[in-house]
């Protein structure tokens, strides 16, 4: 069942210099139990995706069209309150910096409690509690001394599970991770995505990982879309992708992942830049400048997202 | 052949603030290592293994306690750190950090930023040999001129990397030390990087040691890996050998944490309890013992000595895995 449905979103930010066209026409699905990896260059769109869902865009944001349906009613429709009500309680996220969306002069315990507080309010003795239940579900070692600590007394991998402790703390429906483990080691990143992953499917939320490591979307996630330059070009299961990418930027993505390649030669950079989302003749897509495939048809708009198999869609004239 | 740098029993510690009186944290602990003339070295271990401390020891900006070092055979241990940043060894031996954004002064332009040290170390006889050598430094890493009149802020990330790359190598150094040169870049960015690094050696016969706990970039970029763990080498050897099949159990653990395209699920078993602690570690106990699947009571009563095994590899085990 999809937890959450987002179809046709477009954000523009307005700013003194101009409009940016950040998001165009965006659709993806996350399901109960399931991981939803969202992948792309730096810039592509995948935070601003996100932070439309959550209510969480800059000032300078516009939603200009689209719906984000969550367990059958409209996120992007709803009134702010309404929403803000939803998030941190039915809607959770895991920001990127783990202790910079920490508050610095607040203990850990402190701060679960706070949003336990606002979304269940109940007596001190019981929020202390189920903080500490959230720190131990997170596997804290030691989670008594662990609530008194503030974040510059834990490590980045700690910080992050109090991180992902607040985001759980009052059984969210769906859990965005923006880069968890970005910053973290690999012994330390295996330790967050496997517990992101155990809470998934043990307690059937909803997660869509926001992430520009390839090889941690195959470990990790069931489905991927793939974004440019602000548009989904791809969205297939994990298998389908990796084996055989339909998308001219999703095949040149693998090319570009070390994870992908046996030595140096065979790492493809991706030529040339995505476009400024500034220009008022932005091309119908995005990569055709980019892409080595182009032809006449591609400067036809608009572009949609076309199924070429089961749950596998892409967004181009010329699939590969 | 000499080599272009040699340390040997190289000692960092630091004061603990809230442990008991006279803690002392051991980063870098009596550790040796050589790395030749235009060779690629990977230095890799988890966070707070010591890696970015040994960097910076052998970049000479912090003092070491105990320890030679030495560059093409000339002791420069001995040289403060304050003389050693005048001295005309300074240039031989160069530092690119991790995140551009934050080691770029963000006032100066791009042109600035790469005309600082050679003003700083070469001395210059006029403006016009500094933008000579600005413009070459800026071919040979793939930055557009016109991008050299930009602030950081108007570059993007890996923009901001190769200008982190060009102010180290305008002195034309003889080795590059490079402290997570990639982390903070998506693939297609670390993939240019990668490259450019590769390229510079071949074209420019720099040395380059390369920290970085991402071990597959490692194992494309060098031709040798060092492991680190609290302080400490736990094995060495040719990346590819090394990475393909571990000696060190810390080594194997690190490996199959690292997820790859195409790889199972099961391959990935994330390290049971938390790092050990460098601390005042038992100097009679191996350090990895606590985490180690297959830690025996020797390993308790007896701190492994690192240990060559054949075909350049070494691992600091009592019990090395099966080649």
């Amino acid at each position: 069942m999809n937890a959450l449905s987002v179809s046709d979103l477009s954000v523009e930010y307005r700013l003194r210099s101009g409009v940016v066209r950040a998001l165009d026409r965006v659709s993806f699905e996350a399901r109960a139990g399931e991981i939803l990896g969202v992948v792309g260059e730096s810039g592509s769109g995948k935070t601003t995706a996100a932070f439309a869902v959550l209510g969480l865009l800059d000032p300078a944001a516009r939603v200009t069209s689209g719906r984000a349906d969550f367990e059958g009613r409209d996120l992007l429709g709803m009134r702010p309150a309404e929403r803000d009500g939803l998030r941190g309680r039915d809607l959770a996220i895991v920001f990127q910096n783990p202790r910079a969306a920490l508050n610095p002069i607040r203990s850990i315990g402190a701060q679960i409690g706070d949003v336990i507080a606002r979304h269940a309010p109940a007596p001190a003795d019981a929020i202390r509690a189920k903080a500490l239940a959230a720190l131990r579900a997170v596997r804290i070692a030691d989670p008594e001394r662990r609530m008194a600590a503030f974040p510059y007394e834990l490590s980045g991998g700690l910080c992050q599970r109090a991180g992902i402790a607040i985001a759980l703390a009052c059984a969210p429906r769906l859990l965005i991770a923006d880069e968890p483990t970005t910053g973290l080691d690999a012994t330390t990143q295996a330790v967050i995505m496997d517990l992101i992953r155990d809470m998934a499917s043990e307690r059937g939320i909803a997660v869509i990982l926001i992430t520009h490591d390839l090889a941690l979307a195959w470990r990790y996630c069931d489905r991927v879309a793939v974004m440019h330059a602000g548009q989904v070009v791809e969205t297939a299961p994990r298998e389908a992708l990796f084996a055989h990418a339909r998308h001219p930027y999703a095949d040149k993505l693998l090319r570009s992942a070390p994870a992908n390649a046996d030595n140096l030669d065979a790492l493809e950079p991706i030529e040339g830049d995505p476009p400024n989302l500034m220009r008022a003749d932005l091309p119908p897509c995005r990569f055709s400048e980019r892409c080595s495939r182009r032809q006449a048809i591609c400067d036809v708009g608009p572009l949609v997202l076309q199924p070429v198999g089961p749950e596998h869609a892409v967004a181009c004239r010329r699939p590969l | 052949m000499t080599p272009l740098i040699e340390a040997a029993g190289l000692v960092k510690t630091f004061a603990v603030r809230g442990a008991a009186r006279g803690a002392r944290l051991h980063a870098v602990d009596a550790l040796s290592l050589a790395v030749a003339p235009g060779e690629a070295v990977g230095l890799t271990g988890e966070s707070g293994c010591g890696k970015s401390t040994l960097a910076r020891l052998l970049a000479r900006l912090i003092d070491l306690d105990a320890g030679a070092l030495s560059l093409e055979g000339v002791p420069i241990e001995t040289m403060s750190i304050g003389r050693f940043a005048v001295s005309p060894q300074r240039r031989l031996i160069q530092m690119v950090f991790q995140d551009p954004t934050e080691s770029l002064n963000p006032r100066f332009t791009a042109f600035e930023a790469i005309a600082d040290p050679v003003r700083a170390l070469l001395r210059p006889k006029s403006r016009a040999e500094v933008e000579t050598r600005v413009h070459a430094v800026a071919d040979q890493v793939g930055l557009g001129r016109e991008l050299l009149a930009r602030s950081p802020r108007q570059l993007s990330q890996g923009q901001k990397a190769r200008v982190g790359i060009a102010r180290a190598m305008v002195v034309e150094p003889k080795l590059l030390i490079l402290d997570e040169p990639t982390s903070s870049l998506d693939a297609s960015g670390q993939a240019t990087v990668l490259r450019l690094l590769a390229r510079l050696r071949r074209e420019a016969d720099v040395a380059l040691l390369f920290v970085s706990h991402d071990l597959n970039v490692v194992r494309l970029l060098c031709d040798r890996v060092m492991v680190m763990h609290l302080g400490e080498i736990v094995e060495s050897g040719p990346a590819r050998a090394v990475l393909a099949a571990p000696r060190h159990p810390y080594t194997r653990a690190l490996v199959s944490a690292v997820p790859r395209i195409g790889g199972g699920d099961a391959e990935g078993r994330a390290l049971d309890g938390e790092p050990g602690s460098a601390i005042d570690p038992d100097p009679n106990a191996c350090r990895f013992r606590s985490r180690c699947p297959n830690a025996r009571e020797l390993c308790a009563r007896e701190a492994p000595p690192l240990r060559a095994l054949g075909q350049g590899r070494e691992a600091r085990c009592h019990f090395p895995l099966e080649g």
